[in-house]
């Protein structure tokens, strides 16, 4: 579809030895690859490690964005799918943060024969609560439109304000090198319509036809994907293992990430 | 001069300040924004987290931009978030993190300080009002740019008003459209395209000078806006009523400027749910002025079409008549032209140059609801009649019609004039009487060409020279009309006057090439020059690039007379020294000399039809010398001759 390959339009990094098992790393919603900075450095020796931005993050080639296309998550799903084939992947294993959990499972439910296991870090399948049938997603309707409204008042912050901010760290040079990069650099027109497809998504009904194993990395006090949510995921994903992890918020790749790594590396050792 | 104290600079700083550990959890904060939430020291400390203190959207974005990029780059500043008070409602507030972290690395503290953000919030939202306005104009701009394309795309006014109309539905969310155009001459706008219930009469044509809306906007060519009913009510009383039935909130009437003045009106109907903004109206008056532009160019481009269509009729009733040969044909086939396709009836008159009338043709529209005379060049009139008043513009064109027409029939009458001439010039040349003489017998025959349209340049001609020979002549000079009629008469004068001068056949064609040369028409010619000697029978002929002479013996045998040949006349392949040959024409023998029209077949071989001729000559050797000559161009070039056929005859008789 796009002219150019998926590798450049999603600023794809791939790190250890080629012949090794394939780890893909998805970032979800608000930041980029560099989310996982933490973690990669445990599975590069033993892993071929690919990591990614979704198109309008990071690095990624904003030209390649199109609302028409990425109205919703199947497109993100379609871009994984690229990557897996433009570099041959087989028997992937997937590992997807918050939103990227979901399009794990899409990708998996459409190319069922490139995948050998999920990790879903956060994982909610639909994030508004439907009071019709008891589902707890952990919002109100009205309150996902707030963050809507608090994205739009960050709009002038997050794409002037910040990015001297964050660019400017005198004190850290390790830091300022990787800034150089820009971190989770995001663009603020794709920011917004990510947030609707993501939080106005509802992928429950793909949950019991994902064909491989997966293991859910639940965090203690997670706003976004509370436990219940977890619960409801591990209840209805087949063959589904459920760690609940001590760290708290919503990303541990970053505020836990060795308990995060010691989860994966286990699961993984496991036959 | 008092220091504050640190706790008292820290509890009392004009910001809110909260200290949390790395999960949220508030440990210390200040009082100011205790005072700013409504909240106890003991409600927050070690009970809550800083996060939950934030409005669920900003809570979302907290654990989403906020910790994710705090947790990387171990600061954050200036986010703009909502903090909700203790009675539920916001404070806007701009918030700046930094975590601080232990000897190995971790993270062991949040330090935050709250900026109280109202006055810096509607700032900001009135930047991001005006950059969503900014997107509604490119938004705008795109559906101008669309619409632009379409009227660009539309060639003539019915596209282009439906365009226009369709473009106030689908672009701008009007509820109905209306699109006049000005008929200048009734000053009135007649409405050409609607979406609307509003059905009025003073809708459909509406007065230039009335108070009506869209007369008003094209009086001033500038927008005319109904803001409401009242307004309706109070300035334009004449609507107010169609659009109180509509149940239209908002009429916009737009000018269609041209370049001089408006050409129309366009009016948009929208109801109350759609607000109509200035940047509405400029967009609407903006698409209304490159409508503008885009009826005068159709009305240009259809102008274009319609006289490309009259010029082409005025070439037909051109080429038509030339086709046709006498003024009869020539009237016939203008009428034939005119009706039905331009006027129901037509009678074309014409007459002499004493004004006598010569022709009448077609039917006079006496009872014809409109007719109109035009002049034929002074040759006679043209009279059509219409069952409906002329259209306007259509007089210039009927009269390039007649002046066209009239042109042909001039043609026509010269043509017929020249014709003549030609006719009684060629009979002038070919009636010298041949030489009266007991020996010899002559007979001629001359036929024109089948179209009858110009005579040629065929001629013959037999002559004595001295008492005991006479020249024979037959000749073809190149060309048709007058001019190559008159060319044979110079050439054959010519020949006289050289063969009185005692010049022999190779020699008088050798110095009539000269001539030839000279003399203004220059044209080609061949000639076939024989003399007999009506002593002895000697026959010395010359052929300058002519058809042989046939000689038919008393016994039947007939020869063409192959010898003596040299080129046409006034040929530059001709160097000088022409030849000539010597025969005998015994008694009873016959000579026959001929054009090509003879001869000339279909299928174009010569060889066969001279065989057929020397055949036919042959076989009717007895037949009388006249007889023949009428058989032979009814054997050979039979009724389908279209060129002239010209034959000498002569019988030496003893």
């Amino acid at each position: 579809m796009a002219s150019v390959g998926a590798v450049e339009r999603n600023g794809v990094t791939v790190t250890g030895p080629a012949d090794a098992p394939a780890v893909l790393f998805a970032h979800g919603y608000g930041c980029d690859q560099t989310m996982w900075r933490h973690v990669t450095p445990a599975f590069t020796d033993r892993y071929r490690v690919v990591q990614f931005d979704h198109v309008g993050y990071g690095r990624s080639d904003l030209s390649a964005y199109t609302p028409e296309r990425y109205s919703s998550l199947d497109a993100y799903a379609g871009d994984v799918l690229d990557i897996v084939h433009e570099l041959d992947l087989r028997d992937v294993i997937f590992v997807g943060h918050s939103v990227s959990a979901m399009i794990g499972v899409l990708a998996a439910n459409r190319e069922p024969g490139r995948f050998a296991r999920l990790v879903l870090v956060g994982p909610s399948p639909r994030y508004v609560d439907e009071p019709e049938t008891g589902y707890v997603g952990g919002f109100s309707r009205a309150e996902v439109d707030d963050l809507l409204v608090s994205l739009e008042d960050n709009y002038l912050g997050w794409s002037a304000a910040m990015a001297p901010v964050i660019m400017g760290n005198p004190d850290r040079p390790e830091l300022g090198a990787e800034l150089t990069n820009s971190f989770c650099r995001t663009d603020p027109v794709v920011a917004r319509q990510f947030a609707r497809v993501t939080f106005l998504s509802d992928n429950r009904a793909d949950l019991p036809h994902v064909p491989v194993p997966s293991l859910i990395l639940q965090c203690s006090q997670d706003v976004i994907a509370p436990l219940a949510v977890g619960e409801y995921v591990h209840r209805h994903l087949p063959r589904s293992e459920l760690v609940v992890l001590k760290a708290t918020g919503h990303c541990p790749n970053l505020s836990a990430p060795g308990e995060t790594v010691e989860a994966v590396t286990a699961y993984l050792g496991k036959p | 001069m008092t220091a504050a104290p640190p706790e008292e600079l820290y509890d009392g700083a004009p910001c809110g300040l909260v200290s949390s550990r790395p999960d949220g959890t508030i440990e210390v904060v200040n009082r100011t924004l205790l005072g700013w939430l409504g909240y106890d020291r003991a409600d927050l400390v070690g009970r809550r987290t800083f996060q939950s203190l934030l409005s669920t959207g900003g809570r979302i974005y907290y654990e989403t931009h906020y910790s994710p990029l705090l947790l990387m780059q171990d600061e954050i500043s200036e986010i703009a978030v909502d903090l909700q008070r203790r009675d539920g409602s916001r404070l806007p507030a701009l918030v700046s993190s930094a975590l601080r972290r232990d000897d190995a690395g971790s993270p062991l503290r949040i330090d935050t300080t709250v900026y109280g953000a109202s006055s810096r919030r509607g700032y900001e939202r009135e930047l991001l009002a005006a950059r969503q306005q900014a997107e509604r104009s490119t938004s705008r701009l795109g559906l101008l740019q669309a619409l632009v394309a379409d009227l660009a795309g539309a060639t003539d006014r019915d596209e282009l008003i439906e365009v226009v109309v369709r473009a106030g539905r689908e672009a701008f969310g009007a509820r109905g459209s209306m699109l006049w155009l000005l008929d200048r001459p009734a000053r009135e706008l007649v409405r050409l395209g609607s979406v609307s219930p509003a059905n009025d009469p003073l809708m459909r044509r509406s007065p230039l000078d009335a108070d009506l809306p869209q007369s008003v906007a094209v009086r001033t060519n500038d927008l005319v806006v109904v803001s409401s009913q009242e307004d309706a009510d109070a300035r334009f009383p004449l609507i107010a009523g169609m659009m109180r039935d509509a149940g239209r909130h908002t009429l916009v009437f737009a000018p269609l400027a041209g370049d001089d003045g408006a050409l129309g009106a366009v009016a948009f109907g929208f109801s109350a749910d759609r607000a109509v903004d200035a940047a509405d109206l400029a967009l609407l008056r903006t698409l209304c002025r490159q409508a503008g532009q885009a009826f005068l160019r159709a009305a240009l481009y259809e102008e274009n079409v319609a006289s490309r269509r009259r010029a082409d009729f005025l070439a037909l009733v051109s080429r038509r008549l030339d086709e046709r040969a006498g003024l009869r044909d020539r009237a016939e086939a203008l009428i034939g032209l005119l009706v039905p396709a331009v006027a129901e009836q037509a009678a074309v008159t014409l007459v002499d140059e004493a004004g006598e009338p010569l022709l009448r043709a077609g039917e006079p529209p006496d009872g014809a609801r409109t007719r109109v005379t035009l002049p034929l060049r002074a040759l006679g009139s043209l009279t059509l009649g219409f069952t409906a008043p002329v259209p306007p513009g259509t007089l210039q064109h009927l009269t390039e019609i007649a002046d066209t027409a009239g042109l042909a029939f001039e043609n026509a009458r010269l043509y017929d004039r020249e014709r003549d001439n030609a006719r009684v010039l060629q009979r002038g040349l070919l009636a010298g009487d041949p030489p009266d003489d007991p020996r010899i017998a002559v007979a001629t025959f001359y036929r024109s060409g089948v179209d009858d349209l110009e005579v040629g340049g065929d001629w013959y001609d037999a002559f004595a020279i001295g008492a005991d020979t006479v020249a024979l002549v037959i000749g073809d000079v190149v060309g048709r009309g007058i001019a190559a009629a008159s060319a044979m008469g110079q050439v054959r004068s010519a020949i006289r006057a050289l063969a009185a001068s005692g010049a022999r056949p190779g020699a008088l064609l050798d110095r009539l090439d000269r001539f030839v040369d000279r003399f203004e028409a220059g044209r080609m010619a061949t000639v076939a020059y024989a003399e007999l000697d009506l002593q002895s029978g000697e026959l010395r002929y010359a052929c300058a690039g002519h058809l042989p002479p046939l000689l038919i013996s008393p016994d039947g045998k007939a020869v063409l007379l192959w010898e003596g040949r040299s080129a046409p006349l006034a040929t530059l392949t001709y160097a000088g020294g022409r030849d000539e040959a010597v025969t005998t024409m015994s008694a009873g023998s016959r000579l026959l000399l001929y054009t090509d029209g003879l001869v000339e077949t279909r299928s174009g071989k010569l060889d066969d039809a001279l065989a057929r001729l020397v055949a036919l000559a042959a076989d009717r050797s007895v037949s009388d010398l006249d007889a023949l000559l009428t058989q032979l161009v009814a054997e050979l070039a039979g009724s389908s001759h279209a060129d002239d056929v010209c034959l000498l005859g002569v019988d030496r008789l003893g």
